[in-house]
């Protein structure tokens, strides 16, 4: 419970502080542009994944996969029960075609990018309880740039405008790169291109992997 | 010192109970209009097109207001009695329809200085809805006759 309120604590705020800066905004443009802000946030920083997993079976190249919530956008990765990348693309967003067939049924996880659903029904929008305390301020300035480039209305303000869509993008970038460093500081998060690699145990190396891999 | 217990909302603007209805509406315009001893010179049914006609004006003006009519097309509600039936407008720009509802039964009056109110109300509404300060209320009194001036 406790939990909910901070979250709705964080909606209250991000909406009171845009209201501020907004004078004349209705609630329902806020929330429309919120609903863009939120998409293009996590369509270029990518930093909303789901680990999916699913059973690869015998002679079938196609699997449709369920989120918990969200929708998905892309596919990041599939890997095996080793943590081995498979070949596997999404030429249909929410199904997972690989490139060969397998000979044996083996469980698989499927990494999707995901974003925001249901505009004008679902608010505050579903999305995971950690983005917002995390990220709210470049929401905030995404939603604030948005609403300014709209014409003709009594908060209007093209180069202001201009300058929070550049805090905006900036945003974006960092929340990229703290996803693609998977929230470290510092740390390594380079390794061989699982794609390359052998799954034979030639020169006695192990290729069954305990850890899961780094994104 | 003790007052009465305020409405304070709980993340719902649907529960603000200031205009809530069309008979809210109807009742302050009227209020504003001195218009409160029946029989009214402005009958509920002019009051009735006056407010449906601001709403279709608030649609045209601030279409993001409706947009959550959208298994409708955003379609605008249209009142066909004075009742408790709920008004879907949000709070901050419930005023700006009760100053659309005013102008446009002003409209029909024929006198200069009641066209200079109705014009004046009219352009209460647009600026309400479009979130820009509000203009004077002009026209108050006649102008008198032709002794007078």
């Amino acid at each position: 419970m406790a939990r909910k309120n901070e979250f709705n604590a964080y909606w209250g705020k991000l909406l009171g502080q845009a209201k501020v800066g907004l004078m004349g905004a209705s609630t329902t443009q806020l929330k429309v542009q919120l609903f863009d802000v939120l998409h293009e946030f996590f369509d270029q920083s990518c930093c909303w994944t789901e680990l999916i997993n699913f059973t690869a079976i015998p002679d079938t190249l196609d699997y449709p996969l369920k989120t918990t919530q969200g929708r998905i956008l892309r596919l990041e990765a599939v890997l095996n029960q080793h943590n081995h990348q498979e070949q596997a693309i999404m030429p249909d967003i929410g199904t997972v075609h690989f490139l060969y067939p397998f000979t044996q049924q083996q469980p698989m996880t499927a990494i999707v990018i995901k974003t925001v659903t249901d505009p004008l029904v679902c608010y505050p929008p579903n999305i995971p309880d950690w983005i917002l305390p995390k990220h709210h301020q470049v929401l905030l300035h995404g939603l604030l740039g948005q609403m300014m480039m709209i014409p003709a209305q009594s908060y209007s303000n093209p180069q202001l405008a201009q300058f929070y869509m550049q805090k905006f993008n900036d945003g974006i970038t960092g929340a990229y790169v703290a996803s693609v460093k998977t929230n470290t500081v510092g740390a390594q998060t380079w390794m061989f291109p699982q794609s390359h690699r052998s799954s034979s145990q030639r020169g006695g190396i192990s290729t069954y992997n305990v850890h899961p891999s780094p994104r | 010192m003790a007052t009465t217990p305020s409405y304070h909302g709980n993340f719902s603007d649907q529960d603000q109970p200031t205009y809530n209805t069309v008979a809210d509406y109807i009742a302050d315009a009227r209020t504003i209009l001195q218009d409160l001893v029946p029989d009214y010179r402005y009958d509920d049914p002019s009051m009735l097109a006056a407010l449906n006609a601001a709403m279709l004006e608030a649609r045209r003006i601030k279409p993001e207001l409706f947009v959550y009519n959208w298994e409708v097309e955003g379609q605008v509600q249209a009142f066909k009695a004075v009742d408790e039936t709920y008004v879907d407008i949000e709070p901050q720009f419930r005023l700006a329809i009760v100053h659309g509802l005013i102008g446009h039964a002003l409209e029909r009056d024929q006198e200069d200085y009641q066209d200079q109110r109705a014009t004046a109300f009219l352009a209460m509404f647009t600026q309400g809805l479009v979130g820009k300060a509000l203009g004077a209320v002009v026209g108050g009194s006649p102008p008198k006759g032709k002794g007078g001036a």
